[in-house]
């Protein structure tokens, strides 16, 4: 419908064009009518006017020259002509087309020759009339009077058919405009349909052309799916945000689970169903001893150069874990320092489906250390168990001595009870340390300070073990100064140090030999002990480790003799000291001597307290 | 008088079973460790030998093998004092001839009587005698 209202505007609007060329024809041709017919007139008039008057007015048989010159001029819109006397009379009349008006004549000389309009009687049509004197003998003896209709009687034949030459392809080439504007609409209707159809729940548009009801249409759609699209456009916004958002948050957890898994202490491995690595933690370098980049992405058989590792991660070829359990194995790798490596396999199932194995996961874990523990710890004790067996062996040998009344005499009696006391102290001496150890470590051993007077309790130490070492040909020395500060400091505990450092330094000295106990006052705020003798001393790649629990020299000495020490002493030492904010230190030099030195801090004594205050 | 070498690098354990054997009448020497034992041993080959193991310098399993070594026909036999737990040493000790154990704590009129039967002495089991 709406085309066909577009159509009908169209032939309107080709008429009115043509109707306009039409009538600017009309115009055209009636302007150039009249300045064609004031050419003539004015022509015709004048030469009329220059003839003499007797050659114009000769009788009727003698009005030829007028007839011939009007027809002459051979002008379709010619209407008459007239020759009349000055008053008026008409003597000479050539009527063609219309009956010449009645009309007076000037009579000033100016006006004679002169052009005016006038109305034809018969049917009141417009005429322009040309007059002009007509002279005899110098005196005016009439006027001539042509008159011209004003319009053209009928256009042309010729100029209608130019005019309908002019009309016909404004005519034809209409529709053809119309047409093709129309086949022009098409894909943009069809458009404006598809539009619709891809979103046809859409709100009102968003702007209207009343004027073109097809533009309007399509108006309309497009501006629904501007709208349909501006709502897509903000979705797919709001779902890259979103995706944006969850990546960056995807990332940052792998991140943070990367970073547990490269901090985990333990060597992480993962590998894909047919053995490629996939995933390796920093902490499998040294232990693999291959860089990350050679592992990652690589079959076993590339990097691992330990047949062991080796033989236990191609086993989960093909199905992740062999039967789909985890499995564990320990390996020794060789390299710089020999590592005991255990190997953990664990099968990893897909979330989604729990039957199904994608790789396997395999945990290094470096147990050197654990091995040592544990060998330390075997050592231990059986190394305590001989310590302790021992004594029990000789007290066993001679408390039967002792049951032989028959045999004993007062010397093996006196005998017996020394060996007997001595290994008494030497059983009890070991077990009080083992005993304190293990309360140390379980955080049984509570500390008491109170304010000692170290000089006192160095003393007493120093003279308990003096007593011990007698008879072993060893010079003991005390060097305290009298006035030795106060510290503050658990008596008993600290005792056990002292006794520990004093019987390592009898027990691993040399017959002529010395032990030395030093005390100082290193600075205002430190008090520093030192136990010093003349022994085997350590060898240096030892020093570092004679405090470390179950550690123990077993090279033999160099003069032979065995000093078999319970890798607990030292240990036990330097517990004490630290419990006591302390630090211990050593020098020593082999085959000269050993010196401990354990530094404390000062404590103020209750004078100089007084005196601050 | 047979000739026993004590080897234990404990003074006082060689000490009273050094008294006890030389009251059951044995002649008795010790020495503190295997390779004073093996020097003695190779001067002076004794009747019998009773030794520790762990001992400084040559523990008793070396001072076995040098045994073994320098003294394939060796005759006297060797008492090794060890404790039952050791089941280490109760291997090697197995795998060489003529060597027995000696159970620790050691008694030492069980070792009296261990060596009186060795040495066909019946009248001193269960006890200790005077000069054989």
């Amino acid at each position: 419908m709406k085309q066909d209202h577009l159509g009908l505007t169209m032939i309107c609007a080709t008429l009115a064009a043509i109707a306009l060329i039409v009538a600017a024809l009309v115009f055209r041709q009636t302007t150039e009518h009249e300045k064609r017919v004031h050419a003539q007139g004015v022509g015709l008039t004048q030469s009329l006017a220059s003839l003499p008057f007797d050659q114009l007015a000769n009788g009727p048989e003698q009005a030829g020259i007028l007839q011939t010159m009007v027809r002459v001029q051979r002008s379709p819109a010619f209407a008459y002509g007239l020759l009349v006397s000055p008053t008026g009379a008409k003597l000479v009349e050539v009527a063609v087309a219309s009956l010449p008006p009645d009309a007076a004549l000037p009579q000033e000389p100016a006006g004679w020759f002169g052009e005016r309009e006038l109305r034809s009687p018969e049917d009141g049509r417009r005429i322009i009339e040309f007059h002009g004197p007509v002279m005899r003998d110098g005196n005016l003896a009439g006027f001539v009077r042509i008159g011209y209709f004003a319009t053209p009687p009928l256009l042309g034949l010729e100029q209608i058919s130019f005019s309908a030459l002019l009309a016909l392809p404004v005519f034809l080439l209409t529709p053809l405009f119309y047409f093709l504007m129309r086949r022009e609409m098409k894909p943009l209707a069809a458009l404006g349909r598809q539009i619709q159809d891809m979103a046809p729940s859409l709100d009102a548009p968003t702007a209207r052309l009343p004027a073109n009801p097809q533009l309007d249409d399509f108006v309309q759609r497009f501006g629904q799916f501007l709208h349909a699209t501006e709502t897509r456009i903000r979705e797919l916004e709001a779902e890259r945000l979103t995706s944006v958002t969850s990546n960056r948050l995807l990332a940052y957890k792998q991140g943070k689970v990367e970073a547990v898994l490269h901090s985990l202490p333990q060597g992480v491995l993962v590998m894909d169903e047919s053995c490629i690595v996939t995933f390796a933690n920093a902490k499998l370098e040294p232990l693999l001893g291959a860089s990350r980049d050679q592992i990652i992405g690589q079959a076993p058989q590339k990097w691992c150069s330990n047949r062991d590792v080796l033989a236990f991660l191609v086993r989960h070829q093909g199905h992740g874990s062999p039967s789909g359990r985890t499995t564990q194995t320990e390996v020794a790798v060789d390299g710089a320092t020999p590592r005991q490596i255990e190997l953990a396999s664990y099968p990893l199932f897909s979330p989604q489906d729990h039957g199904n194995i994608f790789g396997t996961l395999v945990v290094f874990r470096d147990v050197t250390q654990e091995h040592l523990a544990k060998n330390a710890g075997a050592e231990f004790v059986a190394h305590v168990s001989h310590e302790l067996k021992t004594p029990l062996n000789s007290l066993a040998a001679w408390s039967e001595a002792l049951m032989d009344v028959e045999n004993l005499t007062d010397a093996l009696r006196v005998e017996a009870a020394n060996v007997i006391h001595d290994e008494v102290q030497r059983m009890a001496s070991l077990i009080n340390n083992l005993l304190n150890i293990s309360k140390l470590e379980t955080g049984a051993l509570a500390i008491e300070p109170q304010r000692v007077n170290l000089r006192d309790l160095l003393r007493d130490s120093f003279e308990s073990l003096r007593q011990g070492g007698l008879g072993k040909g060893i010079e003991f020395r005390i060097e305290v100064p009298p006035n030795l500060g106060l510290a503050a400091l658990d008596k008993d505990l600290f005792r056990i140090a002292l006794n520990n450092l004093l019987s390592n330094a009898i027990k691993y000295n040399v017959p002529g030999g010395r032990v030395t106990l030093a005390a100082e006052e290193a600075d205002d705020q430190h008090l520093e002990i030192r136990v010093r003798d003349s022994g085997i001393g350590i060898p240096a790649e030892h020093r570092e480790r004679i405090f470390d629990k179950y550690f123990r020299v077993t090279d033999s000495a160099a003069d032979g003799v065995t000093r078999s020490g319970h890798g607990l002493g030292l240990y036990l030492v330097k517990q004490i000291v630290e419990l006591h904010h302390g630090t211990i230190g050593v020098r020593s030099e082999p085959g000269k001597g050993t010196e401990f030195c354990i530094r404390l801090r000062k404590q103020t004594t209750p004078f100089e307290e007084a005196i601050a205050a | 008088m047979k000739r026993i070498l004590i080897v234990d690098d404990e003074p006082h354990v060689s000490r009273v079973l050094k008294l006890t054997l030389e009251r059951a009448g044995y002649a008795v020497r010790t020495e503190p460790d295997g390779q004073a034992a093996l020097a003695s041993v190779l001067a002076e080959p004794p009747d019998a030998m009773i030794t520790d193991i762990q001992m400084p310098r040559l523990n008793g399993r070396e001072l076995m093998k040098m045994l073994h070594e320098l003294m394939p026909e060796r005759l006297f036999p060797v008492m090794v004092m060890t404790s039952m737990t050791a089941r280490e040493e109760r291997e090697w000790v197995r795998e060489m001839p003529g060597i027995e154990f000696l159970e620790k704590p050691l008694s030492p009129r069980q070792l009296v009587a261990r060596l009186n039967r060795h040495f066909g002495n019946e009248s001193t089991i269960g006890g200790v005698t005077s000069d054989v």
